[in-house]
C-alpha cells in the first residue's frame, strides 16, 4: 500500500514545440510504493511528460520536486542520478551480451588486484533477480531471451542502480499472458520495496489489474486523477477520449457468403503445423495463441513472406503457390503486419505514396505514374478513413500510430485486396482508433471482404470476430464460434 | 506540399553553392570563365557525371558499386586490345565493351543480392579484380599498360562542338533527361524510391526487391561501359589505370546531391548538381595552378565534410 510520502512532484509543467502545446499546465506527483496509471491516447502527451522527467526534453515551464528537493534544470545525468529509470516500449539491451553485463552495463565491479570480479556481479545479479523472483541465468546471453525475460532484466538493472521512480513505457505490448503474470509479480515486489511507479499502458484491463491511481492526459492537459478502485472502465474511456463511445466494440450482424479462402494441412519448420482453415466473404476468423504458438509465422507463410514447408492453399477454390508477397498480393491478399513501423509503412515517404505503395502498377497507364491519378485514390481513403493529418503530402512517420495504422489499411484497400490479415491489427494505438480500425474492418465485411486476425487480447477476438482458431505449439488446438466462447475457455486451451 | 518546399530548399542551397564558387573563380582569375575552359571543364565533367548519374538510382535503392572506376580500366584496355590488336570493326568494339561493364554490373548484383553481402565490401574485391585483370590483359597482348585506340571517328566525336556545345556533353544532356523522367515520372522510378525507404516494406508491397535491385547494378554496369567508350574517346587511350581516379569525385558529387548511403533519398538533379559544384572546385584549383596533390587533399576533405554535414543537418531534422 502506498504512504503518505511524496517521491516525486510534477507541477505546472507546460512545454511548447513549434505549434503545438503538448503540455499545458500539468502537474502529476507519485507517492513512494505507489503504482500510477499515466493514460491517454496517442498524442495526447505521455511521451512529453515521460522525457521531461528523464532529462530529455528541457523543462520550460513548471516545477519539478525529487523527494523535496526541486530540480530547476533536470539533466539526462540529474535524473538518473535521482534514481529515475525508464523502460521504454523498444528495449535498448545490449543483445550480444551477458543478462549480468547488462545488469553492471557502464560500471564493473572490481577485486583487490583491479580485475574484474566476475564472481561478485554474478552474486549481486542473481541476488537482484530471485528477489524479483525471477530465474533468469545471469551468464546468458541476452538475445536468448525472450521479450518478457528482457524487461525483467531492464528492471533488475534500474534496481541495481538504485532506481526511486521506474516508469514503463506499455511494458505488456511484446508479451503473453504467462509473461504478464510475471511482470505483475515483479512490479508489486517493487511497491513493497517502495519503488513508485510510473504504468503507460493502453489496455484497460492492466491499468486495473496493476495501479493503484491513474492519471489521465487529453491533448497535453490532465483530465483525470483518480484512484483506480474508484473508478470503472467506461469512465476511464470517456476521459481518455473526451466523448461518449456508445459502444466501443461494435458488432454487427453481418450476411456471411462463401468460402473465399482455405488452408490445408500448411507446415512452416517445426512453427507451424498442419494448420487447416477456411474463411467465408464477410467473416472476421481470429487467431489466439501465446507467443511461439506459431500464429504470426502463420500470416507470414500464407503472405508468402516465408516459405511453407507444406501445405496447400487455395483463394476461390483455386490453389496457389505463394512463393513471395507479389503472388498473395495478385490472388487478392493483403497484409497488415505487427510491426507497422518496419515492416508496414515507408516513414519517409508522405501518405499518398504509401497509401498507393501496394498499387503502384494502377496509377496510370504503361510505366508512366500519373501522379493525379495518385492524388486522387489517396485523397479518397484520406477521407473515407478519417486520417487524422494535414494533408496527403505529409510524411507517414509524423503521425501517431493510430493514424499510421490506417494508412497500412488504406494501402491494401486501395489494392482492392479481398482477403485481409492483420497480425495484432491494434497493437499499442489507442482506443478511439482502436474502435476506427474495428469499424474499417466490419464495413468491409459488409462488402464481402475476408478478415483473419491475429491478437493477443482476448476482449478484442471475442468482441469483433465470428470464429476463434486457438493455437498452440504451431498446431491447431481448438476451433469456437466466437459468441459461444469466452475468455476463460481461450485461455485456458492456449496455456495448457 | 510541405516536402516539397523542404526538398528545393535542399537544391537552392548546392545551387547557390554552386554560384557563390563560379564567381568566386572569376574574380580571382579570369581565365576560369573563358570560353576555353569552361568548354575543357564541361567535356571533363561528362564521365564523372555520366558515372555520377547510373549511380543515382541505385544508392537510391541502397545498393553501392565502388567497382566502376577499374571497370572503365578494364573495359577500355579491352577495347583498345580488339580494336588495335586484333583489329576488330569498331562499333562491334565498342557494344562489346559495354556489354563487358554490364555483365561485371550484373555479377555484382547478382552476387550482393544473392548472398546478402554488403555493397561496398563485395564491390571493393570487384574493384581489385577488375584491376588486376585490366593490367594482365594489356600486359598480355602489348606488354604495356596503356594501349593506343586512336580512331577518325571517336576523335571527331571527343572534338567537334555543335551549336558551340562539345559533342561528349549530349550524350551527358540525355542521360540526365532519361533519368530524371524514370525516376520522378515513372512506376519504376517509384519503386526505386520505395525500395530505398525501407525494403522490407517494398518486399510486402510485392516489389520483386532483389530482381530490380540487380537490374539497377546491370544500369550502372551499363552506364560504365558508356563511361568507358567516353574515356577511350576522350583519351585515345585504353589505359589500365585510366578509371580508378574517377571513384573518388564521382562518388562526392553524388553524395554533394543530396544521395544518402541509407537509401530513399536523391535525384537526378541532385546529382547533376553536384557534379557541378565538383567540377568547378577541382577546375578552378588547377585553373589557380594549386599542385594536383593538394587537389587529391582537398577531395577527400571535401568528401568527408560533405558527409558530415549532411550527417548533422539530419540529426538536427530528428531533433526537431
Amino acid at each position: 500500500m502506498p504512504d503518505n510520502e511524496i517521491l516525486m512532484e510534477m507541477s505546472g509543467i507546460t512545454k511548447n514545440f513549434p505549434g503545438v502545446l503538448a503540455l499545458d499546465d500539468v502537474s502529476v506527483s507519485l507517492y513512494k510504493g505507489e503504482i500510477l496509471g499515466l493514460l491517454g491516447e496517442n498524442g495526447a502527451g505521455k511521451s512529453t511528460l515521460i522525457k521531461i522527467l528523464s532529462g530529455a526534453y528541457m523543462l520550460e515551464k513548471g516545477k519539478i520536486i525529487i523527494k523535496g528537493k526541486e530540480c530547476k534544470f533536470l539533466s539526462p545525468h540529474e535524473s538518473l542520478a535521482a534514481g529515475i529509470r525508464v523502460i521504454y516500449q523498444e528495449l535498448t539491451s545490449f543483445e550480444p551480451l551477458t543478462v549480468l553485463e547488462n545488469i553492471f552495463a557502464g560500471e564493473v565491479v572490481t577485486n583487490k588486484a583491479g580485475f574484474v570480479s566476475w564472481k561478485e556481479m554474478a552474486a549481486k545479479s542473481k541476488k537482484i533477480l530471485s528477489m524479483l523472483g525471477s530465474e533468469i541465468n545471469p551468464s546468458e546471453l541476452m538475445e536468448n531471451l525472450s521479450v518478457g525475460q528482457k524487461q525483467i532484466v531492464e528492471i533488475a538493472k534500474a534496481i541495481h542502480g538504485n532506481a526511486k521512480i521506474i516508469v514503463m513505457d506499455e511494458p505488456t505490448s511484446a508479451l503473453d499472458e504467462k509473461e504478464v503474470n510475471t511482470l505483475y509479480s515483479v512490479i508489486r515486489k517493487l511497491r513493497e520495496q517502495g519503488v513508485g511507479v510510473i504504468y503507460i499502458s493502453h489496455r484497460m484491463e492492466e491499468i486495473f489489474q496493476i495501479t493503484d491511481r491513474v492519471a489521465v492526459l487529453r491533448d497535453g492537459k490532465k483530465v483525470g486523477d483518480i484512484k483506480t478502485h474508484e473508478t470503472n472502465k467506461f469512465e476511464l474511456v470517456n476521459l481518455i477520449v473526451g466523448r461518449e463511445l456508445s459502444e466501443q466494440y461494435p458488432k454487427r450482424d453481418i450476411k456471411k457468403g462463401k468460402v473465399i479462402f482455405e488452408v490445408k494441412d500448411l507446415t512452416y519448420l517445426n512453427k507451424v503445423k498442419n494448420v487447416s482453415f477456411n474463411l467465408r466473404e464477410g467473416e472476421i476468423v481470429a487467431f489466439f495463441g501465446l507467443l511461439g504458438a506459431g500464429t504470426h509465422q502463420l500470416f507470414s507463410v500464407i503472405f508468402g513472406d516465408k516459405k511453407a514447408t507444406s501445405g496447400e492453399i487455395y483463394v476461390d477454390g483455386r490453389m496457389i503457390n505463394v512463393t513471395n508477397p507479389n503472388i498473395a498480393k495478385k490472388s487478392g491478399l493483403g497484409y497488415i503486419p505487427i510491426d507497422r513501423k518496419e515492416e508496414g509503412l515507408a516513414l519517409v515517404m508522405d501518405l499518398k505514396q504509401n497509401i498507393t505503395s501496394a498499387n503502384i502498377e494502377e496509377m496510370g497507364a504503361g510505366f508512366i505514374l500519373n501522379k493525379r491519378t495518385e492524388n486522387e485514390h489517396a485523397t479518397k481513403w484520406f477521407n473515407t478513413l478519417n486520417i487524422k493529418a494535414p494533408s496527403i503530402d505529409t510524411l507517414a512517420g509524423s503521425l501517431s500510430g493510430g493514424n499510421q495504422q490506417k494508412v497500412v489499411v488504406a494501402k491494401w484497400l486501395e489494392k482492392n485486396s479481398r482477403i485481409l490479415l492483420m497480425n495484432e491489427p491494434t497493437r499499442g494505438i489507442d482506443v478511439g482508433s482502436k474502435s476506427e480500425i474495428y469499424m474499417i474492418a466490419e464495413d468491409l465485411c459488409e462488402k464481402g471482404v475476408g478478415v483473419l486476425m491475429v491478437s493477443s487480447e482476448l476482449p478484442e477476438i471475442l468482441a469483433i470476430s465470428d470464429r476463434v482458431i486457438v493455437m498452440r505449439d504451431g498446431e491447431i488446438v481448438g476451433e469456437f464460434v466466437t459468441k459461444d466462447t469466452d475468455q476463460e475457455e481461450l485461455m485456458h486451451l492456449a496455456s495448457a | 506540399m510541405k516536402k516539397k518546399s523542404f526538398k528545393i530548399t535542399d537544391t537552392y542551397i548546392l545551387l547557390i553553392i554552386l554560384v557563390v564558387l563560379v564567381a568566386f573563380f572569376s574574380l580571382v582569375n579570369r581565365q576560369f570563365i573563358a570560353y576555353n575552359n569552361i568548354s575543357t571543364m564541361l567535356k571533363n565533367m561528362v564521365l564523372t557525371g555520366v558515372l555520377a548519374l547510373g549511380l543515382t538510382p541505385l544508392m537510391i535503392a541502397r545498393g553501392l558499386d565502388i567497382s566502376f572506376g577499374n571497370s572503365i580500366s578494364l573495359t577500355s584496355v579491352i577495347m583498345a586490345v580488339l580494336y588495335t590488336v586484333f583489329g576488330l570493326n569498331l562499333w562491334l568494339t565498342l557494344l562489346i565493351g559495354i556489354l563487358v561493364a554490364a555483365l561485371i554490373g550484373f555479377i555484382n548484383g547478382l552476387l550482393i543480392e544473392k548472398f546478402n553481402l554488403i555493397p561496398i565490401i563485395l564491390t571493393l574485391g570487384t574493384m581489385a579484380i577488375l584491376q588486376a585483370l585490366a593490367l594482365v590483359t594489356a600486359n598480355t597482348f602489348t606488354q604495356t599498360y596503356s594501349i593506343l585506340m586512336l580512331t577518325d571517328q571517336l576523335y571527331y566525336f571527343s572534338t567537334r562542338t555543335f551549336l558551340k556545345i562539345p559533342l561528349p556533353l549530349y550524350v551527358l544532356i540525355v542521360l540526365i533527361f532519361i533519368f530524371w523522367f524514370v525516376l520522378t515520372k515513372t512506376k519504376f522510378g517509384r519503386t526505386i524510391y520505395l525500395i530505398g525507404a525501407n525494403p522490407k516494406v517494398a518486399y510486402l508491397c510485392g516489389v520483386k526487391v532483389k530482381k530490380v535491385k540487380i537490374l539497377l547494378y546491370i544500369f550502372m554496369g551499363f552506364i560504365t561501359g558508356i563511361g568507358g567508350v567516353l574515356s577511350v574517346a576522350l583519351t585515345g587511350v585504353g589505359a589500365s589505370y585510366q578509371g580508378a581516379k574517377l571513384v573518388l569525385p564521382t562518388l562526392s558529387a553524388v553524395l554533394l546531391g543530396g544521395i544518402s548511403l541509407m537509401g530513399g533519398s536523391g535525384s537526378a538533379l541532385g546529382t547533376l548538381i553536384g557534379v557541378l559544384i565538383v567540377t568547378v572546385i577541382f577546375n578552378g584549383l588547377s585553373v589557380l595552378n594549386v599542385p594536383s596533390y593538394y587537389i587529391q587533399l582537398f577531395q577527400g576533405i571535401a568528401l568527408i565534410l560533405i558527409v558530415a554535414a549532411y550527417e548533422i543537418r539530419n540529426k538536427k531534422i530528428q531533433i526537431i
